[in-house]
């Protein structure tokens, strides 16, 4: 056996360093946190995918108004292809209706979309309803 | 005789300490200076592995993370099948630190820790990237957050694993080891091959797509093609001079190249079926054809497990 074989035995035979042990401990303390998620989740019932959508304050960008619609999945599991539908009754133009389609809504989550009109939504009667979904 | 850099470090450290402590180490303990030395040196030999292994994570966990049907999967897959992959990469990720790894230490123990802290590093790098590219946020549900990390921190974890052999870090026990490795060392560095090559491809829709449009004779081309592949690489790779010299090599590159290749389409049917592209209600010859067409990319990281890892 060489001197330098003799010296990397000697050097793997000692307790590790502050270092290794310090990371070992954050790792073994994140894998653990991760796997208790992914147990609780396992084990407790999913609630089946609830949506709505709620239409929020109008704000003028430019000669249009934005209108930020947040469409919101209170149950637990997650759902694709989410369409939802904004209509606004206006005094001065016609009933407008927009369509929108999400990719993907996870549980408990909710995604924000934006809706563009040329007339102030505020003098008029804005709803946003969610059509349908699929469940993957 | 300390190094000089380490002596310069040393002295910077006993700079900032209390002019107790100094005194008390050197004083009372014989030799404690050079304990002190070596415990830095050490600790920075460590740090210095961790660093590389970040880097060799990043240089394969990249295009993951920039994979959208990764993010998605990360809330749409059932949290047993991702406690599952977990483990699984575990095992993957202990073969590794077998004939690689993060950490130059070698002992069992140090292997085991070793596996560990690549997870765990693939979590905080895969935390801290999906936070910088705006995929996750402070909104983000738990579960989904989870979800995500658990799958990038695979590609991260097993890039983390191969970073002494990634950055040509040469250490004698590895070299040992790989020189003498068994049948089943080397199906395992397959193991470890395919998963580095097929974990980033199965997440998407092409290889079912491509499964699912196949026509049986190009299965069976695509089947001809992989075997095809396997061999040419484990003996341009696997067969070194002397193992061809031998009589019956042909013999035992039939035997690892169709190893090699069972493992990968194995991996490849467990990463499909992980990904929900393949389960019960998928029909025999769908389940074939996709397995086959991902197969196809793990079977190369298979064969060119020994030389990767």
């Amino acid at each position: 056996m060489t001197e330098k074989e003799t010296e990397g035995d000697a050097q793997e035979a000692r307790p590790p360093d502050w270092v290794e042990r310090l990371a070992t401990l954050i790792s073994a303390l994140l894998v653990l946190a991760v796997v208790a998620v992914l147990v609780w989740d396992a084990v407790h019932p999913d609630r089946p995918a609830s949506l709505d959508a709620s239409a929020g304050t109008p704000r003028k960008v430019g000669t249009h108004w934005h209108v930020p619609i947040v469409v919101r999945n209170s149950g637990d599991v997650a759902v694709q292809e989410v369409n939802v539908s904004v209509g606004l009754e206006h005094p001065d133009t016609a009933v407008k209706g927009i369509d929108v389609r999400i990719d993907w809504l996870p549980g408990r989550s909710q995604r924000e979309i934006d809706a563009v009109f040329a007339v102030d939504p505020s003098r008029g009667k804005l709803r946003a309803d969610v059509e349908s979904f699929d469940e993957p | 005789m300390t190094p000089p850099r380490y002596a310069a470090c040393i002295d910077r450290w006993r700079s900032n300490l209390p002019a107790s402590d100094v005194t008390e180490t050197t004083a009372n303990e014989p030799g404690a200076g050079k304990e002190a030395t070596d415990e830095v040196s050490r600790a920075r030999r460590t740090l210095t592995a961790y660093a590389r292994g970040v880097a060799g994570g990043l240089l394969i966990g990249m295009p993951v993370f920039m994979t959208m049907e990764v993010w998605w999967s990360g809330f749409t897959l059932p949290p047993l099948k991702l406690v599952g992959l977990l483990l699984f990469n575990y095992g993957v990720l202990l073969v590794l630190q077998h004939y690689s790894g993060l950490h130059p230490r070698k002992t069992r123990g140090g292997q085991f820790r070793a596996a560990l802290v690549a997870y765990g590093l693939g979590l905080i790098a895969g935390s801290l990237v999906m936070f910088m590219l705006g995929v996750t946020n402070l909104h983000t549900a738990l579960r989904d957050f989870v979800g995500k990390i658990v799958l990038l921190a695979v590609p991260v974890s097993v890039g983390a694993s191969v970073a002494m052999s990634e950055f040509g870090d040469e250490h004698e026990t590895v070299e040992r080891r790989k020189e003498n490795a068994t049948y089943f060392g080397t199906l395992g560095m397959a193991a470890g091959g395919a998963m580095l090559f097929g974990f980033g491809l199965a997440p998407t829709e092409e290889p079912m797509i491509i499964g699912l449009r196949l026509p049986w004779h190009h299965a069976l081309a695509l089947l001809v093609a992989s075997l095809f592949q396997v061999h040419a690489i484990v003996y341009a790779v696997g067969f070194k001079q002397h193992e061809r010299d031998d009589r019956a090599w042909w013999r035992k590159l039939l035997k690892e190249g169709t190893g090699a290749y069972a493992v990968a389409l194995l991996v490849a049917a467990y990463l499909l079926w992980t990904f929900g592209r393949i389960d019960a209600d998928t029909g025999f010859v769908a389940c074939v054809y996709q397995t086959l067409t991902l197969g196809f990319i793990t079977s190369l990281g298979a064969a060119a497990g020994e030389l990767l890892i």
